[in-house]
């Protein structure tokens, strides 16, 4: 047979090196005495640095990473990243793994009539997709595609550019199951949508829920640590002793759902004691009056039958605060207590933002501040223009009008296929069937669609769901597009090629919806390489990415804050609104007032609440080996249930216990603890896989989503994470 | 002589296991090999509780009960840095050291065979590359500070003295990590 | 037709690997076909040496197809797949990060110099699915990328993930037996193959039907015995 046929396999000689039998012979080497060599000369070789960002979370930090012969061995936090601030959590280190992971997708697969996945060909995958996205924006218009992604700098702007090419709007963040309603309701009253508490130069910092030990930012951890050092008298308000309170003077236990009533009480015993900064409210606000009649039926006596903390306790902390004011706040929360967890978790946030107001704290050292930020400006090349605005609004804005439009209430779109006017979703980075809401219910809908498509690096429960699945490159593979980060100095970051792409059918975000886009006929709008956007937006501030990809970081100093009062906002009256027309006409009273949560637990109930552990970050880091063996060698899938309740269950530190809501039940190990409020159980957000390609997360614990029927928090769109009561028992009982 | 040491602050320990999972990454090591294990503390009752997580690690005793037991002089004192070290290619997998140990931190990996522990990376100038301990580095809150405890005028040694740090279960081996508590 | 030692390794390495219709149809044409399933009898009897270096075999006796393989796969190595049936294994099997995903890749089946604690049964996780913590990239992989170097040997952008890919292996031992470097031929395939045991069990775990690549795998075990006793 032919020399030519059997040596075209998978290796081929390389080009002009004739490769005789001498040389091959003296080429050769054992692995053993590789293994030897190896081992030598590891010390002494070549270790290149790339600069980039971490993925394992949200604050996507600086690192630099050295790499030895193809592998990530040392990751050193990056000191001028404003997030990271010089060190990196667990998680940062462990998700590294993610890259060699055998569990990682390396081909596009397509569900078979079977149900089973098979691998097919990205060109017969664009292809198919393609047709199915030009016949649904044919025959029922572009607003019947939905795209649901998890902000990262290259997948916001090409999913985003991707769509609206197509003329639709539906451009979903995972925000309704994280800081949605939070975001919402502080947009109401401040015409913005974040700030941060000056924590290290604070009087004192009241925290609701929000644990920067645990969901772990380093810089806001460090800046905690500063303040507690410093002696900042720091309250932490939560059902459950995070690790944050470490560093606080007084952990304040609170029943669940109720942080609205806690603020509403504190509210009242300074506008009735008249003890608030008048002038700031004389001249940079409006409605004050509204609220303030409102208010006095909200006693500390009143709160205190709600939230379980004692009026006396209310009432001081009331006082501590003006007392400390202006360099006071309530800080902001982010998911835990009313990012999206109740039906009264938006209004939650509008009312921590007056009680702020009333403190004159905005601007102020050690009050509440807006850190600045920089971004790309215009650019010039025409290749870059962006697509023409969608005709109509992202599909949701009408029935929860105080949704903040940047997140979209994604899980108010899979409701929209059951109902016909979704047609096709396509996820990239999203584990939305695994936790924005309750997972059979997304998983029946996205069955339901007539185009599914999910792009991720292993397989997830969206991915399970669709009919399409592509494979992503790990963020240690790909670049992507500056990411510009506000702090007290600006800064611009880099995501780099740390590895070589290790799974040659992988591909990263640009180009897949840079295909897509030319198989859709909008290819007119991908006519460039995401290393030229990069440059280009970067050339717009005076950098290049040749000169970011060597320093990983630029900062701007020009631009750092500077300590002033806050007195224009963003609102439609540029004061701060203690009423909001938009909540008004979506059903709240003008200026906020009690909300209910949907459920309260009754006796031998509990409602059942989430969050982050310093490890992982709720569904995505599960998967990875070196952070779920700590997980399972200290037990931290369990539950924690308090201990005088426990005892009056019968139920011990370890013992199996079934945990059941209306919608589902689940066996689990229990961890009994006085570090918990009696009316709450808390389950950790990480646990509860069921996907068996997840070798290593699959069956561990039990996923709190499980528990929590579908439903949307009325106006603002949130998924309401924690309405829901459990009962528990011990297992087999 | 140096003598390698190490203070621990658990009062800034939140428990964020970063210590372990940067000292696998930077060491190399497989994701259940745990040079660093944790016992944690609940105290009094509800809604008053303390909260405390004390890492451990091989506290490179000078009087090292690993050492003592080993068969084959396989665990071992290195004089010039005075921290304890396992030759693994003596080591015949025995665990007596494992169980001699007080503080239960040497781990037996089942491929090799031997058993393992942390070495001190900046001591052992691990894959030359270590300024200090992967440990200290990554530490989030700064609780870990690394030094030669023969240098009076070091930041340990004062640091030691200044916040009254203890080995952790009393000086019956001669521990050199501190603990502040 | 006649099918040398070199030959045979590369036809196996392109049961391992995706082929166009034509190449395959080419290959297991039945004049190729037989004339490779030759090339493995004679392999099983006198390892890898061939011509002049060819030695006699006094303490290895030869070992012939049907002690290797079961009935099955004896039938299965007469009948190779259909260029559709090799293409639908692939798709389902030769992919990662699924249930019955069968990477035919060294690194997920070799233990890494850390594998384990108290716990965990050395070599035992891998029965009846990978084990539970594989890795791609494992330094056998480097080993392998560095070796492919060395020879001045260039993987297409295709593979460059899997230098340790059983097809680049064994395109690697062909390419070693057709220049006559039967020494390290014999070393490579001691050497480099031993992780197929786990490999096998993986692939007998799977539904369908893989008796196939289980012939060649059993196959190419049984070559490594063979000269595994010659060497001793």
């Amino acid at each position: 047979m032919s020399q030519s046929m059997t040596r075209r396999s998978f290796v081929k000689r390389g080009t002009g090196a004739a490769v005789a039998a001498a040389a091959l012979g003296g080429g050769f080497v054992s692995f053993g005495d590789w293994s030897t060599a190896h081992a030598d000369e590891a010390a002494s070789a070549e270790v290149k640095q790339v600069h980039s960002l971490c993925n394992s979370c949200s604050s996507k930090c600086g690192f630099t990473a050295h790499v030895v012969t193809g592998r990530v061995r040392t990751m050193i936090g990056d000191a001028e990243h404003p997030y990271c601030d010089g060190t990196l959590c667990a998680r940062g280190y462990g998700y590294a793994d993610i890259a060699y992971s055998e569990d990682r997708l390396t081909n596009p697969l397509k569900r078979t009539d079977s149900g089973a996945f098979e691998a097919i060909s990205w060109d017969d995958a664009i292809k198919e997709i393609a047709e199915k996205i030009k016949r649904i924006v044919e025959d029922d218009g572009p607003q019947a595609l939905a795209m649901i992604q998890d902000p990262r700098p290259s997948g916001s702007y090409y999913t985003k550019r991707f769509m609206n090419a197509l003329g639709s709007a539906n451009v979903y963040t995972h925000g309704v199951a994280c800081n949605m309603s939070k975001v919402s309701g502080t947009m109401q009253a401040l015409g913005v949508g974040d700030f941060t508490s000056d924590v290290a130069n604070a009087n004192m910092v009241v925290f609701l829920g929000r644990s920067y030990a645990d969901g772990i930012r380093p810089s806001s951890l460090h800046m905690l640590k500063e303040a507690h050092d410093r002696g900042v008298h720091l309250v932490m308000v939560d059902p459950r002793q995070n690790a944050s309170c470490l560093y606080v003077d007084e952990w304040i236990p609170i029943r669940p759902g109720t942080d609205l009533a806690f603020i509403l009480a504190m509210a009242n015993v300074l506008v009735s004691e008249d003890t608030y900064d008048h002038d700031y409210i004389a001249n940079y606000t409006e409605g004050f009056e509204d609220w303030a009649a409102r208010l006095p039926e909200y006693t500390p006596e009143w709160a205190a039958k709600i939230t379980g903390i004692p009026a006396e306790t209310i009432t001081r902390l009331a006082h501590e605060l003006w007392e400390a004011a202006p360099a006071a706040s309530i800080e902001q929360g982010w998911r835990a207590s009313f990012g999206c967890s109740h039906k009264n978790s938006g209004e939650t946030a509008r009312a921590l933002c007056l009680f702020n107001t009333l403190l004159g704290c905005w601007g102020a050292e050690g009050g509440a501040v807006f850190y600045p930020s920089v971004s790309a400006g215009k650019l010039e090349d025409p290749r870059f223009a962006a697509p023409p605005a969608p005709a109509e609004k992202i599909v949701g804005a009408k029935e929860f009008p105080l949704a903040a439009a940047s997140m979209g209430v994604s899980t108010y779109a899979l409701q929209q296929i059951e109902e016909g006017a979704v047609k096709g979703v396509i996820f990239y980075q999203s584990n939305c069937v695994g936790g924005y809401s309750n997972p059979k219910q997304l998983d029946e809908w996205v069955r339901k669609a007539e185009l599914s498509v999910a792009i991720d690096v292993q397989m997830t429960e969206t991915c399970a769901a669709c009919q399409y699945v592509l494979p992503d490159t790990s963020y240690l593979e790909r670049l992507e597009i500056p990411e510009f980060v506000g702090g007290k100095v600006p800064v611009v970051a880099l995501r780099d090629r740390v590895l070589d792409k290790i799974h040659p059918e992988t591909k990263p975000v640009d180009e897949i919806f840079s295909e897509l886009g030319r198989a859709c006929g909008v290819g007119q709008y991908f006519d460039f390489t995401v290393d030229e956007l990069a440059d280009a937006q970067l050339a717009t501030v005076g950098l290049s990415l040749a000169q970011l990809q060597k320093e990983g970081i630029a900062t701007f100093p020009e631009k750092a804050y500077k300590p002033a009062p806050k007195t224009t906002w963003g609102t439609p009256s540029k004061k701060v609104q203690f009423t909001s027309e938009a909540c008004a006409k979506a059903g709240f009273t003008p200026s906020p007032t009690w909300v209910e949560p949907l459920v309260m637990p009754e006796e031998g109930q509990f409602r059942l609440i989430g969050g982050k552990q310093t490890i992982h970050t709720h569904t995505q880091t599960a998967n990875i080996a070196s952070l779920m063996a700590i997980s399972e060698m200290y037990g931290l899938e369990r539950p924690w249930i308090n201990a005088d309740v426990a005892r009056e269950l019968g139920i011990e530190d370890g013992d199996e216990v079934e945990i059941s809501s209306d919608v589902f039940t689940g066996k689990t190990r229990i961890k009994v603890t006085e570090r918990i409020e009696p009316t709450s159980i808390y389950l950790p957000s990480h646990y509860g896989r069921m996907i068996p390609e997840q070798h290593v997360s699959y069956g561990i614990g039990l996923s709190q989503m499980d528990f929590v029927p579908f439903h949307i928090e009325p106006g603002y769109g949130g998924t309401m994470a924690q309405e829901t009561v459990v009962t528990v028992k011990k297992a087999g009982e | 002589m140096t003598r390698y040491g190490m203070l621990i602050d658990t009062t800034n320990c939140i428990g964020c296991y970063a210590c372990r999972t940067a000292c696998q990454r930077q060491n190399g090591l497989d994701a259940t090999i745990d040079y660093i294990r944790y016992e944690e503390r609940e105290t009094g009752k509800f809604p008053y509780v303390g909260h405390e997580t004390v890492p451990l690690q091989c506290m490179h005793c000078e009087d090292a009960p690993c050492v003592a037991v080993c068969p084959t002089g396989a665990s071992y004192i290195d004089h010039e840095t005075g921290t304890v070290r396992v030759d693994e290619s003596k080591c015949i997998g025995c665990r007596y050291c494992m169980a001699a140990c007080p503080y239960g931190v040497r781990v037996h990996n089942t491929v090799t065979g031997a058993v393992e522990k942390c070495k001190f990376c900046a001591a052992e100038s691990f894959e030359g590359r270590a300024e200090t301990c992967s440990c200290v580095e990554a530490c989030v809150t700064g609780c870990r500070i690394f030094g030669d405890l023969d240098d009076p005028d070091g930041e340990l040694s004062r640091a030691i003295a200044e916040k009254n740090a203890l080995p952790i279960a009393g000086d019956r081996t001669k521990s050199k990590i501190f603990y502040v508590r | 037709m006649s099918v040398g030692n070199a030959d045979a390794f590369a036809i196996m390495a392109r049961c391992f690997s995706a082929s166009t219709e034509g190449e395959w149809s080419q290959l297991t044409s039945p004049a190729t076909w037989s004339g490779f399933v030759d090339a493995l009898r004679r392999l099983l009897a006198f390892g890898v040496r061939e011509g002049e270096s060819a030695r006699p075999h006094p303490f290895a006796p030869g070992v012939s197809l049907n002690e290797v393989l079961s009935e099955g796969e004896t039938q299965e190595m007469f009948l190779p797949p259909s260029f559709q049936a090799k293409a639908t294994f692939e798709a389902r099997h030769f992919i990662g990060g699924l249930p019955c995903s069968a990477m035919p890749v060294e690194s997920l089946y070799s233990s890494s110099p850390h594998g384990g604690t108290e716990n965990a049964v050395a070599g035992e996780a891998s029965l009846s699915a990978p084990a539970k913590k594989a890795f791609y990239g494992e330094p056998c992989a480097q080993y392998m990328a560095d070796l492919l170097g060395r020879l001045g040997l260039d993987m297409p952008d295709g593979g460059k993930g899997y230098p340790d890919h059983l097809s680049v292996e064994l395109d690697v031992l062909s390419l070693l037996v057709g220049e006559g470097c039967f020494d390290e031929a014999e070393t490579f395939l001691v050497e480099r193959f031993a992780w197929l045991t786990a490999y096998r069990k993986r692939l007998l775990a799977l539904v369908s039907d893989a008796g196939f690549y289980l012939a060649l795998v059993d196959l190419i075990l049984g070559i490594r015995a063979v000269v595994l006793a010659e060497t001793d």
